[in-house]
């Protein structure tokens, strides 16, 4: 830990024993929680706005106005129908469970990969290390736009185009997940690892049991990134799957946005539907990256 | 302790993915780059002539332009925000769950959505004007001049990508042990001493991370041009990837398309290794 | 731990395995695909049903249909097509065929197609011509129309919409001095106003042979002066000319007079306002002295590169008959492109009808004879449009001379030719 000014170094490993067990956490004073409660709830209001507007429209009935200035925020007369009629007219229930089978793997793969690699990369000492690094930060600098026709040949070739496996593979693994993971395993003392190898673990043992419980905060939040990314995955499943009963969610509910019928209420409603899941899964996660902190995860 | 036969196995996985969906992928732009090529006929090698077109083609630079200033507005602003608010959100206080979960919508609503209530709020006798208006500023053009698009473009960007760097920031603070702040507290320190002393330097990965990503999110950003301004006016908010777009698949130009996406990758490897100098240096310092 | 790695690691592989077994086995059938833009689910038992009929005529062709966002289609099937997997028939609008046509990727639809050249009117069937050969065969179209707020009107003394162009323009600025509202005359966004605007006055865009820019007029010149001094005067509000999907928003929320569309739109209305479609009129498109209007067509193409270009042609041949055109134009406010089918009395029923959408099929359905396809019979028509918006909003937004202008547009559109 970097020296810093005003920070005694013995104080701190004083006070850092004394609460060994505590799970105090900071306790701001009063007037620091005014001020604090007053920015939050200005910000939120600004980011929860869209989020308001798209639930308020699918509850609006068919004789309400969906654009007016400005913009209303309440339904009128309150109703159902917009999710009744968007279940109805679409298999929901098969996109749901296509979204699901796509996610998952689009979500366990990536962790288990970036793991493994960023571990190695911030780690292991190995010649190349920062060439590799640098080339696999590289391949996050080509925008889809230009690669996706090159990967679209190479998938072709595999004979995986019309099929998951062909949309999963892709976002099996990218450089994010790996850089992010990189930056969580440069944040862990030294001490801790070196530990554990004088105990006779080996390197997969150091790696799974002592080194990858510590980055769960971070783990936790790359879990919920890539569940965003693979849950709203729009392009691949449209130019890969031929077949509409194949279909994940996302590219099922653009069918709302029908060449002569575009009914606003109905995108409303199918946006909210494919929004219920993930924060479903932010919530749950957040138990993860918030109460494990890493001080409680490093074992005495 | 660590032999290096153990990295390449750790780092096989997605060494194998990344080489079949990403290096084959930009070896095979590098070399459409210097070819003509529409896809429904074999490409054709045509030397330097793509480069030649964009280093002669005004559109070019203007946009090369406009990627640069969108991203000088849009990642110190993102760094510096998004950190701030993790702080704030690192707090214990009630229903601070609540708080997190609502930065964090603007990731989660559809762009389409998004464009459609900002425009509203960009509009010229829209919300935003009248609010300024109200303090006695004259009507801003947010999305009908060229001098002010962009800006408005980055504000949204900002609005947009603010919770995503939030939590990634958030899951840096929560590593931090909370006893480092309790004994600075007691030694007296402030807000701010707190947190430079203790904060700043502890999630500089993080930091260092957040800047990488973002630089690399803004040069590469497209679909918010595409749904709020179609590049306009007057091309004010084309990126240099909307006009990989554009001249990929509207006027099935691949090879010119390629080159400007090449193009790009240099800029941004640049950018990039310049930063990592930078950290090495200060990691070393410290 | 290692050991529920590497299981983990199996069943992932095995997954995998299974996922790749899945490919679909043909039965010896000859398979095309067919591709649409937006047309399901509402669509699904048409397409299906025609998709039934054909296969019962052809019992060795099987037809697969996917249904693709507008906005994709034209990623998609780039992107299919680099690997030689194009779909074999294509939903298209005129400029993308045009484009495809001039890259030598599509089907000559003269020589596959050639008894159905004389069921259509020429202007519908130019609009899959690229140097004089055609290669696509109309589908449905709409010609231009207008909707329009009744109310506004009368504030301002007007009891009927404007017929013509220049009275549109006279009638917006009387709306605008008297109520404060917008009409925004003929059309409002840059994106579609020249290239539209020219040919409808007469003035082609490019020679006859596609090798020179033709615009450079002083009918074109005049056009677009008159142009800058209705935005000098404040007729053409900036959000409008700027965004094109502000127009129909603004209608609905009672800020604008009238909105020039198609009526297969009118609905949008109805969904935005219902109460604004309530009181909402029909009125015939706005025309010049060329007396002709107008039209957004969809087309259907066959690649070039299908294995079974037989079995496309008929299938497009069927999608496109009198029965199967008059079926579809009741499931929505559209026309057949098809002489004999548009004839149907049908079309006539809409005259007396109340409900603005009927009504503007109806004023639709008597344009048809001047329908015309006005992207340039050239593969480079959508970046002859881009040119065209960007020349427009440089003379309105700042100030350039509309002489200078022109002069400038036409030196782009020839260096784009002559590449």
């Amino acid at each position: 830990m970097p020296q810093q000014p005003g920070l005694d170094q013995a104080k701190v490993t004083e006070i850092e024993s004394k609460n060994k067990m505590s799970k105090r956490r900071l306790k701001p004073k009063t007037v620091n929680k005014l001020v604090s409660y007053l920015l939050l709830t200005v910000l939120a209001l600004f980011t929860i706005m869209p989020f308001i507007w798209t639930v308020s429209t699918s509850f609006k009935s068919a004789n309400e106005s969906v654009f007016s200035f400005p913009p209303t925020f309440i339904p009128e007369n309150f109703t159902f129908a917009n999710y009744i009629e968007v279940w109805n007219t679409l298999p929901i229930p098969i996109y749901l469970m296509n979204s699901a089978i796509l996610t998952f793997f689009g979500v366990v793969l990536p962790l288990l990969f970036a793991s493994l690699a960023g571990f190695a990369l911030a780690r292991i000492n190995f010649r190349g290390n920062k060439i590799v690094f640098i080339l696999i930060i590289a391949t996050m600098m080509i925008p889809v736009e230009a690669s996706m026709i090159p990967i679209y040949l190479i998938l072709n070739k595999m004979g995986l185009v019309g099929t998951y496996t062909g949309v999963i593979l892709p976002t099996a693994i990218n450089a994010f997940g790996i850089f992010l993971m990189r930056q969580a395993y440069l944040g862990i003392p030294k001490e801790i690892e070196e530990s554990a190898i004088i105990d006779g673990a080996n390197v997969f043992q150091v790696w799974w049991r002592i080194m990858m419980p510590m980055t769960k905060p971070m783990l936790a939040t790359l879990a919920i990134l890539c569940f965003i990314g693979a849950w709203n995955n729009f392009l691949w499943p449209l130019i890969l799957l031929k077949d509409s009963s194949m279909y994940p969610l996302t590219v099922g509910l653009y069918q709302l946005e029908g060449q002569f019928s575009a009914n606003t209420r109905h995108i409303a409603t199918g946006t909210i539907i494919a929004l219920i899941p993930i924060l479903i899964v932010f919530l749950a996660l957040q138990r993860h990256f918030v109460e494990n902190s890493g001080s409680d995860s490093i074992k005495g | 302790m660590y032999k290096e036969r153990h990295a390449w196995l750790f780092l096989s996985p997605a060494a194998i993915l990344l080489l079949l969906f990403s290096l084959i992928p930009i070896g095979w732009v590098i070399y459409l780059s210097f070819t003509s090529y529409n896809v429904f006929t074999p490409p054709e090698f045509v030397g330097l002539e793509n480069y030649k077109k964009a280093f002669d083609d005004g559109d070019f630079w203007k946009a090369l332009k406009n990627t640069f200033f969108y991203w000088i507005m849009v990642t110190p602003a993102i760094t510096i925000i998004s950190l701030l608010l993790a702080i704030l959100v690192n707090q214990k206080l009630m229903g601070i769950k609540m708080y997190r979960l609502a930065f964090y919508f603007p990731v989660l609503v559809s762009v389409v959505i998004t464009a459609l209530l900002w425009k509203w709020m960009f509009a010229s006798e829209g919300l935003l004007n009248y609010l300024i208006s109200l303090i006695g500023i004259d009507a801003i053009p947010w999305l009908t001049s060229e001098n002010t698009a962009m800006i408005s473009i980055a504000i949204v960007t900002v609005w947009q990508g603010i919770g995503y760097y939030m939590i990634i920031y958030l899951a840096g603070l929560q590593a931090i042990s909370p006893q480092l702040y309790e004994a600075a507290e007691i030694d007296g320190a402030g807000f701010w001493r707190k947190h430079m002393s203790i904060t700043f330097p502890l999630i500089r990965p993080i930091i260092f991370f957040v800047t990488v990503i973002s630089t690399m999110g803004a040069f590469k950003e497209f679909t918010l041009m595409l749904v709020m301004t179609g590049g306009g006016p007057l091309k004010s908010t084309t990126t240099l990837v909307y006009m990989v777009y554009q001249e990929a698949f509207e006027n099935i130009n691949f090879g010119y398309a390629s080159a400007i996406a090449v193009l790009l990758f240099v800029v941004i490897l640049l950018i990039t290794i310049l930063n990592m100098i930078a950290q090495d240096r200060k990691d070393q310092s410290s | 731990m290692k050991k529920a790695l590497s299981g983990l690691l199996i069943v992932l592989m095995i997954t995998f395995l299974a996922a790749c077994g899945d490919e679909e086995g043909s039965d010896g059938k000859k398979e095309i695909v067919f591709n649409t833009m937006e047309l399901s689910p509402t669509f699904d038992d048409y397409i299906n049903g025609m998709i039934e009929s054909f296969e019962e005529e052809n019992p060795d062709v099987k037809v697969v249909w996917e249904d693709v966002p507008a906005k994709n289609i034209e990623q998609k099937t780039l992107t299919e097509a680099s690997s030689g997997n194009m779909s074999d028939v294509v939903n298209l609008n005129p400029r993308f065929t045009k484009r495809l046509a001039g890259e030598g990727a599509l089907l000559n639809m003269d020589e596959a197609a050639s008894d159905y050249k004389d069921r259509y009117p020429e202007g519908l069937w130019a609009s899959g011509v690229v140097d004089g050969t055609s290669y696509a065969v109309p589908w449905y179209f709409t010609t231009g129309g207008v909707i329009y707020n009744p109310e506004i009107l009368a504030e301002a003394g007007f009891d009927a919409p404007p017929e013509t162009i220049d009275e549109a323009w006279e009638m917006s600025e009387k709306i605008y001095e008297e109520t404060g509202t917008y009409a925004g005359g003929y059309t409002t966004t840059s994106w579609q106003d020249l290239w539209i605007l020219f040919p409808t006055y007469g003035i082609d865009l490019v020679n006859e042979e596609g090798t020179k820019a033709a615009f450079n007029t002083p009918e074109a010149l005049e056009l677009l002066t008159e142009r800058k001094e209705y935005y000098d005067k404040g007729l053409i509000p900036d959000d409008l000319l700027l965004d094109s999907s502000l127009a129909s928003e603004w209608y609905a929320d009672g800020r604008l007079a009238w909105w020039v569309s198609g009526p297969q739109l009118y609905r949008q209305i109805e969904d935005l306002n219902p109460e604004m479609y309530e009181k909402s009129k029909a009125a015939p498109f706005f025309v010049s002295d060329e007396d002709i209007v107008y039209s957004a067509i969809q087309n259907l193409v066959v690649s070039k590169n299908t294995k079974h270009p037989e079995a496309a042609t008929a299938f497009v041949k069927h999608v496109t008959n009198v029965e199967n055109q008059l079926e579809f134009t009741d499931l929505a406010a559209i026309l057949p492109t098809n002489e004999e089918a548009a004839s149907d009395d049908k079309f006539l029923e809409g005259k007396d009808s109340e409900d603005p959408q009927e009504k503007g099929n109806y004023y639709s359905a008597t344009n048809i004879e001047k329908a015309v396809d006005m992207a340039p019979p050239i593969g480079n028509a959508n970046e002859i449009n881009t040119i065209l918006s960007e020349t427009y909003e440089e003379v309105l937004l700042n100030d350039l001379d509309p002489k200078e202008a022109l002069d400038n547009a036409e030196k782009q559109v020839n260096e784009l030719l002559s590449e």
